[in-house]
């Protein structure tokens, strides 16, 4: 019976590292595809420092992120960011607009593996 | 490499601690929702630590959930036979009055060969002196035998015996272990005269247990 104390506690825990987490990488997320598509809008009409803001975002938001989401994603968003800079500069829009479309599909799995469906538990 | 290190450390305290909470228990002794548990943490705690893309709050929540679970159905074990019954199973009566149950064999899956094989780790030859064989939820089988083949008792024969005493450590390796000099009731100089009487100082004795009675056991240092 007195291990039902230390259980308890723990189940407390447990549900709150999970509200807290879904909500963080919910509102991050959400925050970022944004952000990704603004910085699209602003790519089409010229702005050059259109990635700086979503670096800065995500880069400020990554290491949190990753306690809770696979970190090969989080490190493809990485890489997918850099090049997003990359071809920005150089006006390739084929490669910027990959680069960008890859970073949001990122981001919407990272928010569908958050959810908790029949699908996900299944 | 230093994320291993510390990948596995966490990992290595997490798991210590799950364990700690779910109770000391020989492996043989595990219910069947403990076995399972304990099958399931040793897989969960290994894929953070080959696949270092892997959160590893995912595998604590994930350890933590399970012995949670543990928890509960052992406290509802002990609350609800029916849950019990349901989770661990029955004793079975395998042998009454020296006839073995053909019918609780099988539905046991016990074949003779088995039952024979655990009568004679339990120094039981012959079937027909058994007056009871339970085999129990752990697979471990208990004997009582009839009364006409149990081995004779001090009471049986009348023997007067003492009140039994349990004999504690009092130094190991050298060292005085006062918590035990409390329980038998003995200062540190009963101790000192002890070894005074052996022409032996506290770091020349490996081992010296007494009990209440002043029985003592002293071993040297090698």
């Amino acid at each position: 019976m007195k291990r039902i104390i230390p259980a308890l506690i723990i189940l407390a825990a447990t549900i709150g590292i999970f509200i807290g987490s879904y909500y963080y990488v919910n509102s991050t997320c959400k925050e970022a595809t944004k952000l990704i598509e603004k910085c699209i809008t602003d790519y089409e009409n010229g702005d050059k420092d259109n990635a700086k803001e979503f670096k800065d975002y995500w880069d400020k938001k990554e290491k949190t992120l990753s306690i809770f989401v696979n970190h090969t994603v989080i490190d493809e968003i990485e890489v997918s960011v850099a090049e997003l800079s990359y071809h920005s500069n150089f006006k390739d829009n084929t490669m910027f607009y990959d680069s960008a479309i890859r970073i949001k599909t990122l981001i919407h799995q990272i928010l569908e593996d958050t959810k908790v469906t029949a699908h996900s538990i299944f | 490499m230093v994320t291993i290190i510390f990948r596995t450390a966490i990992l290595f305290l997490f798991v210590t601690i799950a364990i700690r909470l779910m109770g000391k228990r020989q492996i043989g002794d595990l219910q069947p929702n403990e076995l399972v548990v304990t099958l399931l943490l040793s897989e969960i705690a290994a894929i953070p630590l080959q696949d270092s893309s892997q959160p590893i709050l995912n595998c604590v929540i994930a350890i933590f959930i399970l012995v949670i679970m543990e928890i509960f159905i052992s406290i509802l074990s002990l609350k609800s036979t029916f849950v019990r019954r349901i989770l661990n199973g029955q004793a079975v009566v395998i042998i009454k009055n020296g006839v073995i149950d053909q019918q609780a064999m099988k539905r046991v899956r016990l074949t003779v060969m088995d039952l024979i094989e655990q009568l004679r780790i339990q120094n039981v030859f012959d079937v027909s002196t058994v007056a009871y064989a339970v085999l129990e939820i752990n697979g471990d089988l208990s004997v009582l035998l009839k009364s006409a083949d149990q081995p004779a008792t001090a009471r049986d024969v009348g023997a007067k015996n003492d009140k039994a005493v349990l004999p504690l450590p009092v130094i190991t390796d050298g060292k005085i272990i006062s918590e035990n000099l409390t329980a038998l009731k003995i200062t540190h100089q009963d101790v000192e005269k002890i070894l005074k009487q052996n022409n032996l100082t506290t770091k020349e004795v490996f081992l010296l247990t007494l009990d209440r009675k002043k029985n003592m056991t002293l071993v040297k240092m090698g």
